[in-house]
């Protein structure tokens, strides 16, 4: 176990470097200039720009900007954000992460808590009202776009009822809008592959034999079909926790959530290398780690993995 | 012999004394209390003076710091940290006097030594400040005394009192401290409000100054909200959670709002000039024949009723009627004619091509135009310039990119054409335009070079004589428009909602992003 996970922690520090190699390029590359997008519509002359781009080191060669940038990572060191200079690169992610995790984990909870027993049920109860019910349901959150439910989610709930915030993330009453939004195509998805994959796991000759041996359906669906059931699920969920820190830059957009996904999107805009490149890295990092985190948690769940 | 500048023609300035009038004047007794919410459309990046390029954010930073004097709603100039000033008979020497007694947020006193070291700071290019071309014309800024500032220009610039009177001032010691970078999360001002909370993609808070020299605000805060999305601004207007946007509302809920009877609405024009700009240096469009055939080719009306949904007027030339007293409506027109589009381009020897698109020399009637990204507002309108412009034979293809890029590859000649609004004279109520219309201007997006508008806008800046410089002004536009290095389309309107509940606001407003000067002035009345 120990020489696997030190095989895979090395492999995850190559392709850390790989990415940010590759990032780099990608807005060196990128065409725009970040000094323009700094005046403005301010009176401005050729020579003020120059000094701008000097100031943050737009003219220097490629290899000095990576070295520099490698450089002081080495020592913890993120370096000062174009865009804001004011505030830490640290302290903007730190915040910006903490918001998008905290909107991704109550909306993956809540899409857990509803879609894992539904999905079961549905898949025990073939043909049932409840069956087509959530069929239907979960067709119609992944195909409809969440920043639409979003959106009209604020008309009813906030303009028309009054009852919930439009914007903000002050107090709990501005967290339920976002969070239900988001959980509902994750629930559909979920809901959709537990329903799957429990139907697939009741037909096999393990559970018939459970049934023969006399016991009762609840009893056989909860110790031998859910933990079954449930392999295929924790794999895409793994897959897609590891994507949560950037897959909600639109809904944090709708709601003005200060997450993750819209600082990436500002950043990039701005052409802010330096925080472009501190969040790719924060993301790979996330993806590494559950990428590996998966493979484990599967092998704690499936004694045939560990065998292999 | 000092005596007042004929810059007082720019716009006017007031006095002390009328602003006493004007307070003394007002019927209704403020309240005092709560927090006056602002919606911003962007993060808010920055706290510091040399952060006030954008709008959101310098109605926000103006808030915490105070120039020697600001342009207000009504484009006048009113005295804020400067009691007066006198300017030399040629213009080249600015005598300010400052008012005493003014302390900063921490408690440090407003000296000349302050201004001397603003200003200074901005001069040093080792800074690379933002705000470095306003002070291309100064000299040297000298503190004889604590209450007096000097400044000595080069030459003379009316647009002085306008670009570099109204920069907001650093507190000497603790800027020199913390340095800029620092000081952008911690500011130090002489303001109204004091720095409370800042966080840049959510809010910021400032807190009423209980020693503000011009008297204390009327509401406990001033809050700036970050709501990305109109709509989602629309909504927070609508119920109640914010009191004002600074950015624009969709056309359509402007149209909405403006039925209830739930704000306050100001509806200006807006100084800037929704356009297509040019690059004169382009084979077909370098021909000003060309050019005047695109204009007639187009239904400016019909972008104004139908994109802008009755929310703008057709432009004639680079500066907007908002600058009343500069603005020229008597320049070439160009109404929408399609068949005299074609005859200006027969008459220009640009022939049909077998493919329908007309061709001169072995030049086509082509070129690219580039639009912003995610710009879905202004799009269709060059979707639909597109089809007018085929009708008459010239092909005109669209190509999406990122804001900068294409700015940056306009002034570089790269980029054909583009589609945004920009100003080209008209900023705080000043039509110089050097650095749009000028040739080499760091903002000349069209390669555009006339000696004849160089020398106008040399002299404009330093004609003092306020009738003359309205004639200069007024002859750029009417080369402008039968140039054409950028087809003008539409001036929109400003639109600006106020929540009922804020009390305070003045009747008639020319400048609508003055009135966040004056936020201490206004209160809440639940």
């Amino acid at each position: 176990m120990a020489a696997y996970l030190i095989k895979r922690l090395s492999q995850g520090v190559l392709v850390l470097f790989l990415v940010s190699l590759l990032t780099f390029f990608v807005m060196y590359f990128m065409p725009g200039d970040p000094a323009r997008t700094m005046v403005g519509q301010a009176r401005v002359t050729e020579e003020q720009l120059d000094a701008i781009r000097d100031k943050w080191g737009l003219n220097d060669p490629w290899y000095e900007r990576y070295g520099d940038w490698i450089g002081n990572l080495v020592t913890g060191d993120l370096g000062t954000s174009m865009m804001r200079p004011g505030q830490g690169i640290g302290d903007m992610i730190t915040d910006a992460a903490g918001m998008t995790l905290q909107l991704n984990v109550l909306a993956y909870s809540l899409a857990l808590a509803i879609a894992l027993p539904v999905g079961i049920f549905a898949a025990t109860k073939r043909n049932s009202f409840l069956d087509y019910f959530s069929t239907f349901g979960s067709t119609v959150g992944i195909a409809v776009p969440n920043y639409w439910i979003g959106i009209m989610a604020i008309v009813l709930f906030s303009v028309k009822l009054g009852w919930l915030p439009a914007y903000g993330a002050d107090s709990w009453k501005s967290y339920i809008l976002p969070v239900v939004v988001l959980s509902i195509e994750e629930m559909a998805t979920i809901m959709r592959l537990i329903r799957g994959t429990t139907i697939e796991v009741l037909n096999q000759d393990f559970v018939t034999t459970a049934r023969a041996k006399g016991l009762a359906q609840n009893v056989v669906v909860m110790r031998h079909v859910v933990r079954n059931a449930l392999l295929p699920v924790i794999t895409m969920i793994g897959y897609r926790i590891a994507f949560i820190l950037s897959g909600t830059i639109v809904l944090e957009t709708v709601f003005s959530w200060p997450g993750l996904g819209q600082l990436f999107f500002d950043a990039i805009t701005n052409q802010d290398l330096q925080v472009v490149q501190a969040i790719v890295l924060l993301l790979t990092t996330v993806v590494v780690i559950m990428n590996i985190v998966t493979d484990l948690t599967y092998a704690v769940i499936d004694p045939r993995v560990r065998v292999r | 012999m000092l005596k007042a500048a004929a810059a007082a023609g720019l716009i006017p300035v007031l006095s002390g004394a009328t602003l006493a009038q004007r307070a003394a004047a007002q019927d209704a007794q403020p309240v005092r209390g709560s927090t006056y919410i602002m919606l911003s459309q962007d993060a808010i990046e920055s706290l510091s003076p040399d952060d006030t390029t954008e709008g959101v954010q310098n109605a926000t930073i103006s808030n915490l710091f105070d120039g020697l004097y600001v342009v207000n709603e009504q484009y006048e100039l009113e005295p804020v940290l400067a009691d007066s000033y006198e300017a030399s008979e040629d213009g080249l020497v600015y005598t300010f006097t400052l008012k005493s007694g003014v302390t900063f947020h921490n408690g440090d006193a407003f000296t000349a030594q302050d201004v001397l070291y603003t200003y200074n700071w901005i001069m040093d290019e080792a800074n690379a400040s933002t705000r470095t071309a306003n002070f291309e014309l100064v000299d040297t800024v000298e503190a004889p005394d604590d209450q007096t500032v000097v400044v000595t220009l080069k030459e003379a610039d009316v647009s002085f009192m306008v670009n570099v009177a109204t920069t907001l001032i650093y507190p000497k010691d603790d800027h020199a401290a913390k340095g800029e970078d620092a000081f952008k999360g911690e500011p130090v001002g002489t303001g109204p409000f004091t720095y409370g909370e800042w966080a840049p993609q959510q809010r910021v808070v400032l807190n009423a100054n209980e020693d503000y020299f011009r008297g204390r605000p009327n509401v406990d805060a001033f809050q700036v909200d970050v709501v990305l999305e109109a709509a989602g601004r629309t909504a927070a207007l609508e119920t109640g959670q914010a009191d004002s946007s600074f950015w624009y509302l969709n056309a359509e809920d402007n149209i909405r709002l403006m039925e209830t009877d739930d704000f306050t609405v100001y509806e200006v024009l807006q100084v800037t000039v929704n356009h297509f700009p040019l690059n004169t240096t382009h084979p077909f469009l370098g021909d000003k024949a060309a050019r005047q055939a695109m204009m007639f080719a187009l239904d400016r009306q019909s972008f104004a009723d139908d994109i802008f949904l009755g929310q703008a007027q057709v432009a004639t030339s680079n500066l907007s009627p908002a600058i009343e007293k500069y603005y020229n409506p008597d320049v070439a027109q160009y109404e929408f004619d399609p068949e005299k589009s074609k005859q200006i381009l027969d008459d220009a020897g640009w022939s049909e091509g077998s493919d329908g698109i007309r061709e001169k020399d072995g030049v086509k009637a082509q070129f690219t135009m580039m639009v912003f990204q995610g710009d879905t507002q202004r799009r269709p309108e060059a979707e639909i310039a597109q089809q007018w412009w085929a009708d008459v034979g010239i092909q005109c293809d669209l190509q999406e990119g990122i804001t900068s890029d294409i700015l940056a590859g306009l002034v570089d000649g790269t980029y054909d054409a583009g589609l945004f609004n920009w100003v080209y004279g008209g900023s705080g109520g000043d039509p110089d335009a050097r650095d749009t219309l000028g040739t080499g201007g760091a903002n000349n997006f069209f390669q555009y070079s006339n000696e004849e508008v160089d020398q106008l806008l040399q002299d404009g800046i330093r004609e003092l004589d306020e009738a003359k410089r309205i004639e200069i002004y007024k002859r750029i536009q009417e080369i402008i428009a039968d140039e054409l290095p950028l087809l003008p389309l539409l001036n929109p309107q400003q639109i600006v909602f106020f929540a009922n509940r804020v009390k305070g606001l003045p009747e008639k407003v020319l400048y609508p992003d003055g009135i966040y000067q004056k936020i201490y002035t206004l209160w809440i009345e639940e």
